[in-house]
């Protein structure tokens, strides 16, 4: 008997504590895993099945051991291994990791909930899963396995879980694990590459596809052609796999060739008409360089991806009509709104250093705004709504200075911190910077 | 702008495939044996199943479930016709039929009718079928062969994930071996039901998700001590 029971105990192997196993939780490739209770504290062991062959058993232990060793990587995502645990009189190990909250479910469930999260949401999780395997990959470590099974959101928060770090590696390290085929990496999928940091990049840059397009990049007409019933002509799911996603994947809007776009009830037609087009040249670059140069040129790192997602966030907006959330395109201004089609004025933008804020409910500017290091993410201002100044905003002094405003012909007025200014064109002084709202497609004033 | 107005986003989740899941009910008069202990013990596993099979759905982006039932006797019959989404589906209890015989053949004939090649989507994934019986079939063995060389002359019946969930202690029989025709799967008894979403996602797994093992020999000339092994 290699199973454990309800009741057993494991011993940790460092801290020689005795945890007392509890329900199965569920079941993996490799192993199961439990609840378990450390003097009243819960805790989750994954207890492995032995290797098909032994000596990769003696070879697990190590990699795991080795992980425990190294601890967690700074980000608090992981959900990392603790220690070691063997039973008494019996073969066999396992780990203990800390139990994920349940305030977390499954990406999956999120995304298809009848009411998704909002951007400022799927924005923040974005953000979170880029810092995670930023920090990660900064310790010289590689995940191999980013699928819809091991990470998990709070929808809430937008905090999110990594479960399942026994796949974790050191960069470029063989594995015993190439990772969920419809993540891989095309390269690793053709056994021309072992998985890596630049593999999981692509792999995330398609998790991330799948959060804000919600569907596969590499699915759709050229892969619809290729399923049937027809005797002798359907490809096993394994096959398919291998032929779109790793020998001959064409991302389905790609600019300069469009044979296998989304199929038409697919809903990655309506949110990639959402998305302005420096948002979409990110995917666009993931999943046509991204592929053709498997290198760290092709694929966009963590840090090209957060500023995307950082200027997407200054992007949000809400359509003037039917107040349908949007997302402000400087390239594309006349776009129609996706739910009621009209035309939305266009919105107040806070411009300074050269990059723009839209400025709708909930936008902020932060010290990142205005590269003032030492207020790093500190929120500045932020934009509320206010019943008694219908169809305007207000900007609220967050900070701890008052800011300068400048109105011509007039005297400069201030805004003390937690005072708010009502949004028109106007120049400021925060913080030291210079900061213009305008209205989009005119002149920033003086 | 206005706080309190609803959140105005598109719907309408992932894009996902459609996954049939057809269930085969014994309803014959021998499941009305021990006071109608069996046929009870049949709707609650099917039931339970149907809850884990919710979970599973949920937290999965790949398939959408839907379910369809036979219950069978002497004849067939559609007890659930529409395929259904898992998740809105409630259980309507079956009863044992008295004097009802375990015919299979028709139902697996009632099956096939439904997985042939221009019925199915054509990017549905391989169905899975379940058969849920106290195991003996009373089918002439000559028609049973045909009834289910019926199914398994189907692209869609013969890759199907076939699985036989054997009701009473004695039901294990030759019949629901064949039927699965995988020595790799064996006949699951009903107090073991919450396996079934557990093998629908080593399904997803290995089948729809691809194996995630990688090589299963190191490289030639390749100490096996230099692999960073993971599990
Ligand atoms: N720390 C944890 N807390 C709570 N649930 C967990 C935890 N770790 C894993 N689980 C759950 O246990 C189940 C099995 O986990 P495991 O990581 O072994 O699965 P897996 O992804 O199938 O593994 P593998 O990739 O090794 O085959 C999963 O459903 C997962 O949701």
């Amino acid at each position: 008997m290699t199973e454990l029971q309800t009741g057993d105990k494991v011993r940790m192997q460092a801290a020689l504590e005795e945890l007392v196993i509890g329900d199965r939780i569920g079941e993996g490739g490799q192993g199961t895993v439990y609840r378990a209770n450390l003097n009243g504290r819960s805790f989750a062991v994954k207890w492995y099945r032995p290797a098909r062959r032994p000596a990769d058993d003696a070879l697990i232990y190590a990699s795991l051991a080795k992980l425990v060793e190294s601890g967690r990587p700074p980000h608090p995502a992981f959900i990392w291994p603790i220690d070691m645990v063997k039973a008494e009189g019996r073969n066999g190990f396992g780990y203990v990791m800390p139990l994920m909250d349940r305030r977390f479910v499954s990406f999956a469930q999120m995304l298809s909930a009848s009411e998704p999260p909002d951007f400022r949401m799927l924005i923040r999780i974005g953000l979170n899963l880029v810092d995670s395997f930023a920090s990660l990959h900064t310790a010289g470590l590689c995940y191999r396995d980013i699928n819809f099974d091991n990470l998990w959101v709070d929808p809430a928060s937008g905090d999110v879980a990594i479960i399942d770090n026994d796949n974790v590696g050191t960069n470029g390290g063989k594995a015993l694990v190439k990772g969920t085929m419809r993540f891989m990496a095309p390269e690793v999928m053709r056994d021309e590459a072992l998985p890596s940091a630049t593999t999981d990049l692509y792999s995330l840059a398609l998790f991330l596809f799948y959060l804000f397009f919600f569907g596969h990049p590499l699915d759709g007409e050229l892969v619809e052609a290729s399923y049937s019933w027809d005797e002798g002509k359907r490809l096993t799911e394994e096959e398919l796999m291998l032929k779109h996603f790793g020998k001959e994947p064409v991302f389905v809007f790609d600019p300069d060739n469009p044979v296998n776009r989304p199929v038409s009830d697919s809903p990655m037609w309506i949110w990639w008409s959402l998305y302005p087009g420096f948002f979409k040249d990110m995917f666009v670059r993931s999943f046509t360089t991204g592929i053709t140069d498997p290198n760290l040129y092709g694929r966009l790192v963590e840090g090209v991806l957060r500023k995307g997602l950082y200027r997407l966030e200054d992007s949000i907006w809400e359509c003037s009509t039917c107040t349908a959330r949007m997302l402000y395109d400087p390239d594309d201004p006349g776009r129609a709104c996706w739910n009621c089609k009209t035309v939305p004025q266009p919105p107040l933008l806070l411009t300074v250093l050269g990059s723009s804020i839209v400025l709708a409910e909930g936008a902020v500017l932060t010290g990142r705004h205005l590269r003032a290091h030492d207020l790093g993410e500190k929120v500045l201002a932020q934009v509320e709504a206010d019943g008694s100044f219908p169809g305007r905003v207000l900007m609220r002094n967050k900070g701890d200075d008052p800011w300068t405003v400048f109105l011509p012909g007039e005297e400069p007025k201030m805004v003390q911190p937690k005072q708010r200014l009502l949004v028109r064109p106007v120049t400021l002084e925060i913080a030291r910077k210079r900061v213009t709202i305008h209205q989009a497609g005119q002149q920033p004033p003086g | 702008m206005n706080a309190m107005s609803k959140t105005i986003m598109p719907g309408g989740g992932i894009a996902r495939r459609p996954l049939h899941f057809i269930i085969l009910a014994d309803c014959s008069g021998s499941m009305r044996a021990d006071d109608g202990k069996k046929i009870q013990a049949l709707n609650f596993a099917i039931a339970e199943m149907l809850q884990h099979l919710t979970a599973w759905e949920r937290d999965q982006e790949r398939c959408d479930v839907l379910v369809r039932a036979i219950a069978f006797a002497t004849e067939p019959r559609w007890h659930i016709p529409q395929p259904t989404p898992v998740s809105r589906l409630r259980w309507m209890p079956l009863t044992g039929i008295v004097g009802g015989r375990t015919n299979m053949a028709p139902a697996f004939r009632m099956a096939a009718s439904v997985l042939g090649n221009d019925q199915l989507e054509r990017r549905a994934f391989s169905p899975v079928l379940l058969l849920i019986t106290d195991g003996m079939p009373t089918d002439d063995p000559k028609d049973f062969d045909r009834g289910l060389d019926t199914l398994m002359g189907l692209r869609a019946g013969r890759e199907a994930m076939r699985l036989a969930v054997a009701i009473g202690r004695d039901a294990r029989s030759e019949a629901l071996t064949r039927f699965i025709a995988d020595p790799q799967q064996p006949v699951l008894l009903a107090s073991s039901i919450d396996e079934i979403a557990d093998k629908l996602k080593l399904v997803s797994r290995i089948v729809s998700q691809g194996s995630s093992a990688a090589q299963d020999e190191p490289d030639e000339g390749q100490p096996v001590n230099d692999f960073d092994v993971v599990v």
